[in-house]
């Protein structure tokens, strides 16, 4: 279907709930962090990500639109791309309601609080769910409709990114993780499964010789996905956490394939539904992960489409995975409770940041009001106890700034004594993979010293800063002036 | 995770596969071209082991 033939999209009407594009109303006047592309681009043939690349290497985060992609078929999709939405951390704040002020240390304690405020959802009926808008099954379910992207060189193809949600065999509570979906056909896809509670359902549908029913999610209000990133313990129904971001109930709605049995978000933009046969397994990967590099090629679970659905209008949402959205999509949650851990054990805490040189995910900066020493090592393995796959925890006094890098480094080059202040804890698990440190955790206490005398970092006096204005001390520039 | 390269044997590009798969008796799908291949069948294998 061409897409002036698709039903266009209707303006919010009262009783829906956020959507994606109830989002995107919000920044899409502004050319810092909204940009869009008409001309007709191929995603299987690197024109989305390089585009995201150019935009990346000039240090500009913006979301991006691409209103005329092509589809797997290579004919003209119906669905425009959205990609880039969560590369800042003002607008990962926005999207929760919050104040493009609050991006800094606080966004990570203020994202923790609201996991704790559940809301729960409201099931509507199919006539009043948007995404159901239009219907598709049988072979009519055609994954290669859809514009799926093919991010790196070394990519197996085009990957369909975004968020998978089941439950449990005779459970009620949902879960949400981001996976990998490879459509080998339009019916046919390998599903790389990376998260514990998704690997736990997938076993627990296998043991009994089931199909284990699933829903990928491609594109909803970006609250919505930054409430299921937050890892909830098992039990917890992750479309209750989600309505604590999205300040509002998610609105359900039963499926296409199971009914009641499986609720469905009624908001969303697109949405497969599918089945993992019990034990099957495909070829799937590589693909361009969070590490910066390729994820090698490996078996993973079979989904089998039974049936897509699409709002009017609907965007493709899609991720600029290994880069900044893909990064803060888990840090920001994550740097939230690191913080509240260890500071409901050790009370010292002053910020925790997960920078992207970690690839915002095995390092963690963290600042302490130090009063003697050994804490500093207290909060790392704090830390480390709290989050198993962080690599690297470096202390900092309260002073530094653990979100500039630059201060952080300055404090490990001129605090640290590597025979007193650097640990490595060997043999915390098994080798997962291959980025080097494996099972290994190093800390460095990069605190200043309080038990020898030690020399204390230098300042301008704060009520000289505080007294010279800037702007009134120098003269004006004149250009050519000698 | 212990992993190898694979030289495919129609386009010579190397790509990078889990452990797991080197004796699993199943083909290896080239992302570069789509070619199907065992591992015995790589123009090159790298499965050094380190250490
Ligand atoms: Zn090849």
């Amino acid at each position: 279907m061409p897409k002036s033939e698709q039903p266009q999209r209707k303006a919010h009407s009262k009783g829906e709930g956020k959507s994606l594009s109830d989002y995107l109303d919000l920044i899409r006047d502004d050319p810092a962090e909204f940009r869009t592309v008409s001309r007709t681009v191929n995603p299987l043939n690197f024109d989305v990500t390089a585009v995201l690349k150019h935009l990346d290497l000039n240090k500009e985060y913006p979301t991006v639109q691409f209103d005329n992609p092509l589809n797997m078929h290579g004919e003209p999709s119906i669905f425009p791309i959205v990609t880039n939405l969560w590369a800042t951390r003002e607008r990962c704040a926005e999207a929760i309601g919050l104040p493009r002020s609050k991006a800094g240390g606080e966004l990570g304690a203020l994202f923790a609080n609201h996991v704790a405020k559940k809301r729960e959802p409201v099931i509507v009926s199919n006539d009043r769910a948007p995404v159901h808008a239009n219907v598709l099954q049988g072979k009519q379910a055609d994954m290669w409709m859809l514009p799926v992207v093919r991010h790196y060189e070394m990519d197996l193809g085009g990957v369909i990114l975004m968020g998978l949600i089941g439950h449990a065999p005779g459970e009620d509570f949902y879960n949400c993780t981001f996976v990998k979906t490879f459509p080998e056909t339009g019916q046919r896809g390998g599903l790389t499964i990376h998260s514990a509670h998704m690997s736990r359902m997938t076993r627990l549908w296998k043991n009994r010789g089931e199909r284990f029913p699933v829903i990928n999610v491609l594109g909803h209000h970006p609250a919505f996905w930054l409430g299921t990133l937050n890892s909830t313990p098992w039990g917890d129904n992750e479309y209750a956490t989600a309505g604590a971001f999205m300040g509002e109930p998610v609105r359900l709605t039963p499926s296409v394939t199971w009914g009641k049995d499986f609720l469905v978000p009624a908001d969303a933009e697109i949405i497969i539904e599918g089945e993992i046969g019990p034990g099957e397994r495909m070829v799937v990967d590589p693909f361009g992960e969070i590490s910066g590099q390729y994820q090698p090629q490996q078996f993973a679970p079979v989904m089998e489409v039974t049936a897509i659905t699409y709002r009017n209008g609907a965007l493709y949402q899609d991720i600029f995975s290994g880069h900044r959205e893909h990064m803060l999509m888990a840090s920001v949650p994550r740097e939230g409770s690191i913080f509240n851990h260890v500071q409901e054990r050790l009370g010292n805490v002053v910020a925790v940041h997960l920078p992207y040189s970690g690839c915002a995910r095995f390092t963690a900066y963290i600042s302490i009001k130090k009063t003697g020493e050994g804490q500093a090592k207290q909060a790392a393995i704090q830390a480390f106890a709290h989050v198993p796959n962080l690599h690297v925890v470096v202390i900092v006094d309260e002073d530094i700034d653990v979100f500039n890098e630059e201060d952080v480094l300055w404090a490990v080059n001129t605090y640290v004594d590597p025979d007193r202040d650097i640990d490595l804890i060997k043999n915390v698990r098994p080798p997962s993979d291959p980025r080097g440190i494996g099972s290994s955790r190093v800390i460095f206490d990069a605190t200043r010293p309080t038990h020898v005398p030690f020399p204390t970092r230098l300042r301008v006096p704060p009520d000289a800063l505080a007294r010279v204005k800037l702007d009134e001390w120098l003269d004006k520039a004149v250009k050519g002036k000698k | 995770m212990r992993v190898f390269w694979s030289t495919c044997p129609k386009c010579l590009k190397a790509f990078v596969v889990e452990w797991e798969l080197r004796h699993a008796g199943v083909k290896l799908i080239c992302p570069f071209c789509g070619n199907r291949h065992l591992p015995d069948e790589s123009a090159e294998l790298d499965e050094r082991q380190g250490g």
